[in-house]
């Protein structure tokens, strides 16, 4: 039991793509008359164009000289056939959602296995319904057809949907055999997909119809039309297996975009850039993965790169977090030249750890999402954001350090956290009891000694015994002898006198 | 009876003082100082808004004032974020403060409007408990209405720091307090707080430990050489030589 959804405009959407502006996007959305005729060539010659085209006269297989004598503001592109095949590989993956088995023809064609996705939907209607206002959504023109085989959907999809849909039995959810063979005869013998020559010869001896294809012995198509006609037979009327190459999602996400028209300025970009984030997004999420870098790479004409990460290390998928950071991201750079292709990679993909949400918001909770780091690096860096660690290390500037990777602790469980703060409150209480100060100068700053009083910024005494602090004698001797000392102005600061040095230092204030 | 429903819609707006009700729909979690609690009349920091703090200088206390809420609110999840401190926080002294370092964000900016942007998106992140700004000296009062706004939508506890001179400026934080040192204990006045008449001053000793700490006097400090006499009296000599140094530390490292 097999679907095929045939997408005959295939190379002009994919061409939709690749212009930049957002107009197109609008004509796909609404009517399908485009203003402007578009046509897409192949070995010169026109191989589908638009609505308006057609409508000027333009035909499939027409020369390019005949096409602009019949419509002289007929803009024509070259096809891109590896765009198309992402294109392609995009729909699968959306299809994919609806069974694993499918088999992507290059001629514009998706081939689905459905017979085990039925129970699922609820029927065959359901399923239909389904793909059908997901394909919509993707704004691509597609012909539906089911086939007891695959060549049998392939064939049909070249008739209307209910076509193939009569020989659908309801009551048992099968396809009457007997009915799809009816309907396949009266099919003209051209749409098979032989060469022309083949066809030709067909043709030849009169035949016209499947059903009259069908009505000679087996042998004699062999031997007249040779083993291509027969073996197709075969595999229509399901007499020989077809196995097919089934469509594997890619560990890694990467797409990229070329533009016919270049883009010139960041607003440009938007478009593309959101059409390729939410196709990463339906990868993720087919994936059940999560990624912590994107990858972005912009082509300009000049043949320079503009390259850089987002960092979107969240726990969620989230096609506008994603949008916004990558916004932000771009901010940064500067345009030199206009920009003729894009690229999104994805790599070390996660499993996604997708969270218990709760059924009732608690009011007051906040919530464990890093979203808002990501937003400060995006824009400031990723130098402007880190977490403090402490280290076990005796002298005081060592004994802390700063650490770029934000710890996510929506996994600390409530009892780790409970653990911590006894260790934390033994580590208060045990050994080290010594005041710290809560402001720790970066470097320690020199201060004077008149043999009376400590000078900085006004007078400075001594109110605490000291703590003698000394390490690394093996290395850059380090010998401190620290105190509390009490600034006129009431403010306590920590000091040492340096041994090694002989000179007095401020390192930190209680603040 | 029931009140027309503009006038129930305008009720219900947090901004509207009503001086006949005492109840507020604010939150609060008490400052862990009980005076201080005492003359605010919703009772402690408000929830969703931005409390301002001028200080006379960096270093006042600022820390010890906020360290009990900051501790209450390490405890469930959400992070505090310090925005362009004007030092380092110092980690040792923070775990004895009892805040958990993995929840502790540092942001450092370059420039002012860098540093309201951030302040920004953690205020109305929701995924911050508490957001402690320092402002440079500058005149923005715009900012901190968009500060307020931001702590409004994240419903967190927003702190700016500000210079005292800024005191006789209108600002739009719900809550002002002015602090200042004074000897031995800090000085707070309110400038201005929700839910009442502001004007109240307190002092505070933040550092209790300071009845403990005596001075010491000169002569036993350790760069200290009376002119008089030429040898030191006291345990620590100096100064010293480098090589008499290393068979000092070696032991005491030990």
């Amino acid at each position: 039991m097999w679907l095929s959804i045939r997408l005959p405009l295939l190379p002009l959407e994919t061409l939709y793509l690749s212009c930049k502006g957002s107009n197109h996007e609008a004509n796909l959305n609404g009517q399908t008359n485009h203003d402007i005729p578009i046509g897409v060539i192949e070995n010169n010659r026109i191989l589908c164009a638009n609505q308006s085209a057609y409508q000027q006269g333009i035909k499939n297989e027409q020369s390019i000289a005949s096409a602009y004598a019949l419509c002289d503001q007929i803009q024509l592109y070259e096809r891109n056939k590896p765009q198309e095949w992402q294109l392609l590989n995009n729909l699968a993956m959306l299809i994919y959602g609806y069974s694993p088995n499918i088999a992507i023809d290059k001629k514009g064609l998706l081939l689905v296995e459905i017979a085990r996705s039925l129970k699922l939907y609820q029927g065959l209607d359901n399923l239909l319904k389904n793909i059908q206002s997901d394909l919509k959504k993707e704004s691509v023109m597609f012909q539906l057809a089911i086939g007891h085989t695959p060549t049998s959907a392939e064939l049909l999809s070249f008739k209307p949907l209910a076509y193939s849909l009569e020989c659908w039995v309801y009551t048992e959810n099968l396809i009457d055999k007997k009915s799809i063979e009816e309907k396949l005869g009266e099919l003209p013998v051209k749409l098979m997909a032989l060469s022309d020559k083949t066809i030709d010869k067909i043709h030849s001896v009169g035949i016209r119809r499947l059903s009259q294809l069908k009505a000679l012995p087996p042998a004699a198509i062999r031997k007249r039309f040779g083993q291509t006609v027969s073996q197709y037979l075969l595999k229509l009327y399901a007499q020989l297996a077809e196995p097919k190459d089934y469509f594997v999602p890619p560990d890694n996400f990467f797409e990229k975009l070329e533009f016919i028209d270049v883009i010139h300025h960041r607003q440009g970009l938007l478009f593309p850039i959101k059409r390729l984030i939410k196709n990463l997004c339906r990868f993720l999420t087919l994936q059940q993965k999560n990624c912590q870098v994107i990858h972005w790479e912009l082509f300009d004409s000049e043949k320079n790169t503009i390259g850089f990460d987002v960092l979107v290390s969240d726990s969620k998928i989230n096609e506008k977090i994603y949008i916004e950071l990558t916004q932000l991201n771009l901010e940064r750079y500067t345009l030199h030249a206009p920009i003729e292709m894009i690229t999104l990679t994805a790599n070390k993909l996660t499993q996604l750890n997708a969270a218990n949400a709760q059924l009732f918001e608690q009011s007051y909770d906040f919530k464990q999402d890093t979203g808002f780091i990501n937003k400060i690096r995006a824009k400031l860096g990723s130098d402007s954001c880190y977490s403090l660690q402490q280290q076990t290390e005796h002298v005081p500037e060592l004994a802390y350090r700063q650490v770029k990777e934000i710890a996510n602790s929506s996994y600390v469980s409530k009892s780790k956290s409970n653990e911590q703060e006894t260790t934390m409150n033994q580590y208060a209480l045990g050994e080290e009891n010594h005041n710290r100060p809560s402001w720790l100068l970066e470097k320690p700053k020199p201060i004077h000694f008149n043999q009376q009083k400590l000078i900085w910024q006004g007078e400075l005494t001594i109110i605490s015994t000291q703590e003698r602090i000394t390490s690394y004698w093996w290395k850059k001797k380090i010998a401190r002898d620290y105190y509390l000392a009490e600034h006129e102005d009431g403010i306590i600061y920590w000091v040492f006198y340096d041994q090694v040095k002989q000179q007095w230092f401020l390192h930190g204030i209680y603040g | 009876m029931s009140r027309s429903t503009a006038v129930s819609q305008l009720l219900k707006n947090q901004a509207i003082w009503q001086a006949g009700s005492n109840s507020s729909s604010t939150r609060t979690l008490s400052t862990g100082y009980q005076q201080l609690d005492e003359i605010l009349h919703l009772g402690g920091w408000p929830q969703g808004a931005v409390s301002e703090l001028l200080l006379s200088q960096n270093g006042i206390g600022e820390i010890r004032l906020l360290s009990p809420l900051l501790a209450k609110l390490n405890r469930q999840p959400g992070y505090i974020t310090w925005i362009n401190p004007p030092y380092e926080p110092y980690p040792p002294a923070l775990a004895k403060h009892q805040l958990d370092l993995n929840r502790i964000i540092v942001v450092r900016t370059q420039k002012v409007v860098d540093t309201v942007w951030a302040a920004q998106q953690a205020l109305a992140s929701n995924a911050c408990s508490a957001v402690l700004t320092w402002l440079p000296n500058n005149n923005l009062n715009k900012a901190i209405r968009k500060l307020n706004l931001a702590a409004k939508t994240g419903n967190c506890w927003g702190f700016i720091f500000r210079s005292q001179q800024f005191h006789q400026q209108a600002s739009a934080a719900p809550l002002r307090i002015l602090m200042a040192s004074e000897q031995r204990h800090q000085k707070l006045s309110i400038i201005k707080q929700p839910g009442g008449w502001s004007g109240q001053e307190l002092t505070l000793k933040l550092f209790p430990e300071r009845q403990y700490w005596n001075a010491l006097s000169v002569n036993h400090w350790p760069s200290y050489q009376p002119s008089s006499s030429g040898t030191s009296q006291i345990g620590i000599q100096s100064p010293q030589s480098d090589n008499s140094h290393d068979e000092i530390s070696l032991p005491s490292y030990h």
